[in-house]
């Protein structure tokens, strides 16, 4: 049993196939994405038990390399390294996912609206969309941060507007070619609303393919939050963050190496456990694509 | 043999990608560093791009020196000493007669370019003038606080005469860019001011090309004959994070070029392979100011509480990384006015019962920040020396254009919101630039801590005109101490500077470090 990827030749609403998940682990690319993601979220989970404060300052231990007792050395205020990534860890997990959750809402909500109401509401929310997906990531944050203020929330604002438009964009078309399916007709002529269509068949039948994209995505939205906090634009310090760990690295590159080091490595697991991930799951899911 | 076509799949371009990254991982070949001496050409770093070159409205230091280039300047500072000792230039002559009259005469044959003619005592009196005339409003009108008028006695000659006695003006005044000497008939037909187009050349380069935000390329002006220069064209690139400039000049992309003060005492240990590395003691002073006209911090005994509970030492420390000493004001060591203790401690004890007598318990703040990893590294140590006295410190970070409009009036209500705030200013061999910035005239304006002290502005007044070194220190000691008594200051150190010099390059520099690109020569 599959996915169709072709909504409108559904008959009915579809579960994941039984097995998915051995599949999935089966596949060397998506064991490796779910083994790089269980590291950085066993890293988020147990960041606690670490013995060092992510925030407390130690000046006399500043620039120190990897020690039994700083595993990935100090930054410039002395401060633990391996404790700040494992704290940054929780800091971009909770962003990419929950900022991504935010846009998928957004982009069901709007692209079903769009999808399935009428063709001026259609004509309405596209331009909306297609003005929203024209400005540039940077810019958006520039000008969000300039009435905000840098902050989380402004980070979880620019990741909706950046990301949310392409999955309504996407729901919106999987709804176009749904809600003129046959079965559909079938459903209204006995007598089903609008409601019950897009809650029984249009979501469930939406949901997957866009769940994957979601999941592709989720390396962007870490790479958008280390970006913006290596700006400056992001979280606030002392917050540990991948991104101002990296910005911290690079004002001291040239008296230690490690904070860079500390900085990027797990942006790099992460944004590729996402990555292998979300190419296994299409895989999985889309016969169509595999192996392609 | 059968070929099959080489076919491109996302999983062949994950694996190829991963390959690429391990590869890019191997150390690799450095490359050659470019020659600095082709062609006779200096390239020395600009801290910004240049944004003003009317000596009545520049800007910033980067203005300043390149101003040093295309003007001839009334007098200027001799390099590769340590003591502030300024000569004449384009004066060939120039005599304090007494208090309040200084006869001058200028050297014959000073070129402007264009149709401008020559360089005449018309010239000092309208450029003095100018400057010190309200109705101008120049930001530099204090440099001639005290100037009644120019009086020409001859084509070269003529006499400043000033209201009263002014010290600065052999200090901050002649040496810098309020003595520079333009034509009347140049800067009317600029419209009365001009940026970036000076509208008359009369130093020894004239700007040949100016890319915005890339390059100033200077040629050498055939007219100027003061005094010889070695280079034929100084290419000036403005770079502003000191980091990028270091690795420049280790690239051999850059000859000059003033360094991070956080990697000052990694280059005193190991000099550049390519160059020198020099340490001056600087006259721009850093500190915290907090603004008393934000409503959470009216209160004088938060203030206070604030300035208690911050250690300066672990602030400068952190924020320097050893390279500098914590400083009792704004006045630097060697100066008039110099100040050597504070008049309070760090005791945070004394800083929670102040705290608690303003009823200010769980106080939240923010404290404003240029993108810099000195001020960062400080912004976080305060904050966690004030979150040890109750008071929760948020920390924003601005890039640098809308850093320095936050408290300013004329740029709308956000100073209302300015509360705490990094700061640090440029400064002239003379206390009087220092203390200037903190008049009741200034607020809103430069003083953003909207410091506002009758006092204060009376010692300033007076202590621009008292000629006894002694007295007048004692009036800047005072002055300090009522910046600080007031609550809205936390000085933090003078920052030193850190120079690099390329192989092959003889520099010129002030006592501060301020290089003056002109004399640079070839070693």
């Amino acid at each position: 049993m599959t996915l169709h990827t072709d909504p409108a030749a559904a008959p009915s609403r579809r579960t994941k196939p039984r097995g998915a998940l051995a599949r999935l682990v089966a596949d060397p690319l998506g064991a490796l994405g779910l083994t790089l993601i269980a590291l950085t979220v066993l890293g988020a989970a147990l960041a606690g038990l670490s013995p060092h404060s992510p925030t407390g300052l130690s000046p006399l231990d500043r620039f120190s390399g990897p020690t039994a007792e700083f595993w990935l050395g100090t930054d410039n205020l002395g401060r633990d390294l391996f404790t700040r990534v494992l704290y940054g860890a929780r800091v971009a997990l909770a962003l990419s996912i929950g900022a991504t959750a935010l846009a998928l809402v957004f982009g069901l909500v709007t692209g079903v609206a769009a999808g399935f109401g009428p063709r001026w509401a259609d004509n309405i929310l596209l331009l909306i969309l297609d003005a929203m997906k024209s400005v540039p990531t940077v810019m958006l944050a520039l000008v969000l941060v300039t009435f905000t203020g840098p902050s989380l929330w402004a980070v979880v604002l620019v990741v909706v507007l950046v990301n949310g438009p392409a999955y309504a964009r996407m729901a919106r078309t999987q709804t176009l070619a749904i809600r003129n399916a046959d079965y559909i007709e079938a459903e209204r002529s006995l007598g089903a609303g609008g409601a019950r269509i897009v809650f029984a068949h249009v979501l469930p039948n939406i949901l997957g393919p866009i769940l994957i994209l979601a999941a592709m995505d989720i390396p962007i939205v870490v790479g958008i939050e280390a970006g913006l906090s290596f700006l400056g634009l992001g979280v606030r310090p002392p917050a540990p963050s991948w991104g101002t760990i990296l910005y911290d690295g690079f004002s001291y590159i040239r008296d230690s190496a490690w904070m860079v080091i500390a900085g990027g490595i797990p942006i790099v697991i992460t944004a590729l456990g996402f990555t292998f991930l979300g190419e296994a799951l299409r895989d999985t899911f889309d016969p169509k694509l595999a192996k392609r | 043999m059968i070929r099959t076509p080489y076919r491109l799949t996302r999983r062949g371009l994950l694996g190829h990608g991963l390959a690429a990254g391990g590869l890019a991982a191997l150390p690799a070949t450095r490359a050659l560093a470019q020659t600095s001496d082709e062609g006779g050409r200096l390239r020395a770093r600009l801290y910004a791009d240049i944004q003003n070159l009317d000596p009545a409205f520049w800007t910033s230091a980067s203005d300043a020196l390149v101003m040093e280039c295309i003007y001839a300047f009334a007098m200027q500072f001799e390099t590769g000493t340590d003591q502030f000792t300024a000569q004449p230039v384009a004066f060939s002559r120039i005599e304090q007669v007494d208090d309040t009259h200084i006869e001058f005469e200028l050297h014959e044959g000073i070129m402007y370019s264009g149709d401008y003619g020559e360089m005449t005592a018309e010239d000092v009196k309208f450029s003095y003038e100018r400057i010190a005339d309200p109705e101008v409003d120049s930001p530099y009108a204090e440099d001639w606080a005290q100037l009644d008028h120019v009086e020409v006695t001859g084509k070269y000659s003529g006499t400043i005469v000033l209201k009263a006695p002014f010290a600065p003006l052999f200090n901050s005044t002649l040496p810098a860019t309020s003595g520079i000497i333009l034509p009347q008939a140049a800067i009317e037909a600029a419209g009365g001011q001009f940026t970036t187009e000076p509208p008359v050349y009369s130093g020894p380069y004239r700007i040949r090309s100016w890319e915005p935000r890339t390059r100033v390329v200077l040629e050498r002006n055939p007219d100027f004959t003061l005094f010889e220069v070695e280079f034929d064209e100084i290419e000036l690139i403005p770079i502003e994070d000191p980091k990028t400039a270091e690795l420049g000049f280790e690239a051999g992309d850059i000859d000059h070029a003033q360094t991070s003060i956080s990697s000052m005492a990694r280059y005193a240990e190991t000099p550049p392979a390519r160059g020198s590395f020099q340490r001056f003691t600087g006259l721009n002073y850093y500190w915290l100011g907090m603004n008393e006209g934000n409503a959470d911090l009216a209160d004088q005994n938060i203030r206070r509480a604030i300035q208690h509970g911050i250690s300066r030492e672990a602030v400068v420390e952190a924020a320097y990384l050893g390279a500098a000493e914590p400083a009792a004001g704004i006045i630097a060591p060697g100066l008039t006015g110099h100040r050597e203790a504070n008049l309070y401690d760090y005791d945070p004890e004394r800083a929670r019962q102040l705290l608690d007598e303003a009823g200010a318990s769980g106080l939240r703040v923010s404290l404003a920040i240029q993108q810099t990893a000195e001020d960062l590294a400080a912004a976080q140590v305060i904050q966690a020396l004030l979150a040890d006295i109750g008071v929760m410190v948020q920390i924003d970070q601005y890039e640098s254009g809308t850093f320095w409009s936050l408290g300013v009036e004329s740029e709308g209500d956000q100073w209302r919101d300015l509360q705490l705030f990094l700061f640090s200013f440029t400064m002239q061999p003379d206390p009087s630039w220092a203390t200037v910035w903190f008049t009741p005239a200034q607020v809103g304006v430069w003083n953003w801590q909207r410091f506002d002290n009758a006092e204060y502005a009376e010692l300033h007044r007076a202590a621009a005109s008292e000629l006894d070194t002694e007295a007048r220190a004692e009036m800047y000691v005072r002055m300090q101490d009522l910046m600080e008594e007031s609550g809205d200051f936390v000085f933090l150190t003078f920052e030193p500077v850190g120079i690099l010099t390329a192989d092959g390059v003889e520099d010129a520099m002030r006592p501060d470090g301020t290089p003056i690109l002109p004399r640079f020569t070839r070693s």
